[in-house]
């Protein structure tokens, strides 16, 4: 009797000290996010968190490719596009697509789909980034017209970002259903959803040609720290959001470290709008050179992602402007300048800044502190929450200087992170005539070069006017354990599990 | 009601829903157009009167971010919440208790002691770093339980240890103190005197007169927990109340908030009237005439 009951809290042992593991098992990935997708509708959420799961499990028109480098616009569910008036953009369509529940893809789904964004009852938050469409039509099964209210150059790259739903599928589940159950054209089907726990992929449909796992599970771990540890009991093989102090100890556990450098750049905003010394160019210049952003991303940012290169839009982004070199880390220029501006004691200013909503935000607004009152200038900080933070910047409230992360992405197109500029935009930051002239330009030049050409100029005139301070692009980081490949970030914050494999 | 009506203007007063789900780069047109259609535009007053009609059958709407009704979030997440909360409830009361009534049995022995010291330092260690060591021992190092989320009873034990820990040094510690007290009451010295055993008079009379006196202690405790272990919810990804709470919070759902509230507070009142009964039930002396 005694002998068998031993024998069985060994068992039990072993079953305890074993079961929790999972097997290296070639076809499934559990990946540990912060938060999986708010709903499965990919009209109503525009989340990273969210548009990870919705990249893949349904497709788009266009779509943006970083394999060679850049960012470059390629086919999607469309196999091409043209212009046919300055307003009307005309679609041509992949023939043969499917949805993963038989329903075909063709213009009556492209119809359905933009429609549904732009209706109010969708209460869908897409609709912001198709603000100028005005209406749909379909010239054959195959051809498909995109009508804007006013002629936008960048209606292509938008359709990127507007993914395709079936409308047979929809009508006949309702909306809650599709929300927890959606079909798509993607090359994943959603198997479970259980909200704010866990979203459950399995490959599916035609476009896997190329797909090596089965099943992609996306379990929500809050807490950076419990991210980790969910890691390093072999719980999950991969990590989202990985804390910068956690990297060391994690590739000496053999773990990869892969991450893309986000297409958003963090940055001191200089609002020169308000009545304060930024008005003054030369102020604007000294805070540029009084701040070392190569310290800051050498220690804050530990290096991952990159030096912002004097102006807001990276390498990546259309209308990044090469020949823009960034100020100098030199705090004697900048006490001249802020001499020459009439300020040569300084002077006190205040800032908004978030925590722990943006990379290394805290300690970014720390050192900037410490930058400035180096050449005398006293910043007053306040945190704010995120939410506040928002509000600000919705109506044009925030304090004279403000740290923010702002992004070219989805669409890597340097209109949407240099419309902060705009002295038209509701935020309030920029007093500059020539960018405004420049960016409203190109907001209606439909050709492409030109279009390019306006967006350095209006690169160029940021930089020179220093309307911020420009300092890094982020990481999108990832640990990912060493038996998985083709685990490769993008700058557009996604992530497309039909590369990924994992070995055995 | 009244919980509800202050909450709804608190949430309200915090800002502004639509700025957290509309993307950065959106125009503020589109702004405008969301916020109609979820009728966050109206004044305050049409607002509360819309929210009170709703009230009255128990409609909280749709939560804003996730656009699923309220209440079924709530409902869906509360087994866990439960299942948590009894879980280290059990623990607490259990081991809590019993180390109480042998500290005061033996206040003077090694064991005794040590236990005192332990429940001391339960009290003053933080979740956030119990919990994490924990994770760290169990998890990383002997990968003897589970990380994160829920599903068997392995992933309940990491968890309910580190919530157990705060309730389970009070009972222990509030224990010891009534025990002691109640040892020295007229009828223990009776029933030694009737010569009975030493366990006896401890166990059937002693500590089960204590017991009596810890029920209120554990209906305040369950009530703290069930309004969420945001802290322990969120180390170990425990997908209760708590944790989805804080979320709503910080995203400004104000549907999901208020079912969140509603439905806590209902649990809240209902334990408070249960330890009540039960108090009266096991206690005649405080039955009312």
């Amino acid at each position: 009797m005694g002998r068998v009951s031993a024998a069985l809290v060994l068992i039990g042992l072993c079953v305890l000290s074993t079961a929790p593991v999972p097997a290296a098992d070639p076809t499934t990935l559990t990946i540990g996010v912060g938060a999986v997708a708010e709903t499965l509708d990919p009209h109503l959420s525009l989340s990273g968190l969210s548009t990870l799961t919705y990249a893949n499990v349904f497709s788009t028109l266009t779509t943006v490719d970083f394999t060679r480098g850049g960012a470059e616009l390629k086919p999607g569910l469309a196999a091409s596009w043209k212009l046919v008036n300055p307003t009307t953009w005309e679609f041509t369509l992949r023939r043969g697509v499917q949805f993963s529940d038989g329903e075909p893809f063709n213009a009556e789904t492209v119809k359905f789909s933009i429609e549904r964004v732009m209706d109010p009852a969708t209460k869908s938050p897409v609709r912001g980034r198709i603000p100028n469409v005005e209406a749909v039509q379909i010239v054959d099964p195959l051809t498909v017209r995109v009508v804007s209210k006013a002629p936008d150059p960048i209606l292509p790259k938008r359709m990127a970002v507007v993914f395709m739903v079936p409308p047979k599928y929809l009508q006949r589940v309702g909306a809650k259903q599709f929300a927890s159950k959606p079909v798509g054209t993607g090359s994943f089907c959603v198997d479970q959803y259980v909200p704010l726990q866990e979203v459950s992929l399995v490959g599916c449909g035609a476009g896997s040609g190329g797909r090596r796992l089965q099943r992609v599970k996306m379990v929500q771990i809050p807490e950076a720290s419990s991210r980790v540890a969910a890691l390093r009991s072999g719980g999950v093989q991969a990590i989202q959001n990985v804390p910068l102090d956690q990297v060391e100890l994690l590739k000496k556990e053999n773990f990869q470290i892969r991450y893309a450098i986000a297409g958003r750049t963090m940055m001191l905003m200089l609002r020169a709008q308000t009545d304060t010394p930024l008005k003054d160019r030369n102020v604007r210049l000294a805070l540029s050179h009084a701040v070392d952003s190569g310290a800051i991303f050498t220690n804050l940012v530990r290096g991952f992602g990159a030096l912002a290169n004097g102006q807001p839009i990276g390498p990546d982004g259309f209308g990044h402007n090469p020949a823009i070199k960034p100020y100098s880390y030199d705090p004697g220029r900048a006490k001249e300048l802020l001499a020459k501006a009439g300020y040569p004691n300084g002077f006190t200013i205040t800032m908004d800044a978030t925590n722990g909503v943006y990379v290394a935000d805290r300690d970014t607004a720390q050192s900037a502190q410490a930058y400035f009152a180096a050449v005398g200038v006293t910043l007053k900080e306040v945190t704010v929450e995120f939410g506040e933070f928002q509000r600000r910047t919705d109506s044009g409230t925030h304090e004279p200087i403000f740290l923010g992360s702002y992004n070219y992405f989805p669409i890597m197109d340097g209109d949407f992170v240099l419309q902060w500029f705009w002295s038209k935009h509701p935020v309030k930051v920029g007093a500059y005539p020539e960018f405004d002239r420049t960016f409203e330009a190109s907001r209606s030049e439909m050709d492409p070069r030109k279009r390019e050409e306006l967006l350095r100029q209006a690169s160029k005139i940021v930089h020179d006017e220093a309307a911020a301070v420009y300092l890094f692009r982020p990481p999108d980081i990832y640990a990912v354990a060493s038996g998985v490949a083709g685990f490769t970030p993008r700058p557009d914050l996604l992530l497309l599990f039909d590369q990924i494999s994992v070995a055995q | 009601m009244g919980i509800s009506t202050l909450l709804f203007f608190v949430m309200r007063l915090s800002g502004d829903p639509v700025s957290l789900l509309m993307p950065l780069d959106a125009p503020p047109e589109a702004r405008a157009a969301l916020r109609r259609e979820l009728g966050l535009d109206a004044s305050l007053a049409v607002q509360y009167v819309r929210f009170v009609k709703r009230l009255v059958v128990f409609d909280f709407g749709d939560s804003l971010r996730l656009r699923q009704s309220a209440l079924q979030l709530v409902l869906d997440r509360l087994p866990a919440t439960l299942w948590l909360s009894l879980a280290s409830m059990g623990l607490a009361l259990g081991v809590g208790f019993g180390s109480g009534v042998f500290a005061a049995v033996r206040p003077s022995s090694w064991l005794g002691s040590l236990t005192m010291l332990l429940s001391g330092l339960g009290q003053a260690m933080p979740v956030f770093w119990s919990g994490t060591l924990l994770l760290l021992i169990f998890s990383v190092q002997l990968r003897w339980l589970p990380a994160f989320g829920a599903g068997d009873w392995r992933h309940l034990v990491l968890p309910a240890v580190a919530l157990a820990g705060w309730p389970m040094a009070r009972i222990a510690r509030l224990t010891r103190v009534a025990m002691v007290e109640t040892l020295q009451h007229d009828y223990i010295r009776t029933a030694h005197a009737k010569g009975m055993v030493e366990r006896v008079v401890v166990l059937k009379h002693a500590a089960a007169n204590t017991l009596i006196s810890i029920f209120t202690v554990v209906g305040v405790e369950l009530g703290v927990m069930l309004g969420g272990a945001i802290v322990t919810e969120t180390i170990f990804s425990w997908p209760g109340l708590g944790r989805q709470l804080m979320e709503a919070v910080l995203a400004r759902d104000y549907p999901l908030v208020q079912a969140t509230v509603f439905v806590v507070a209902l649990l809240v009142l209902t334990i408070n009237l249960v330890v009540d009964v039960a108090y009266a039930w096991a206690d005649p002396r405080i039955r009312l005439g």
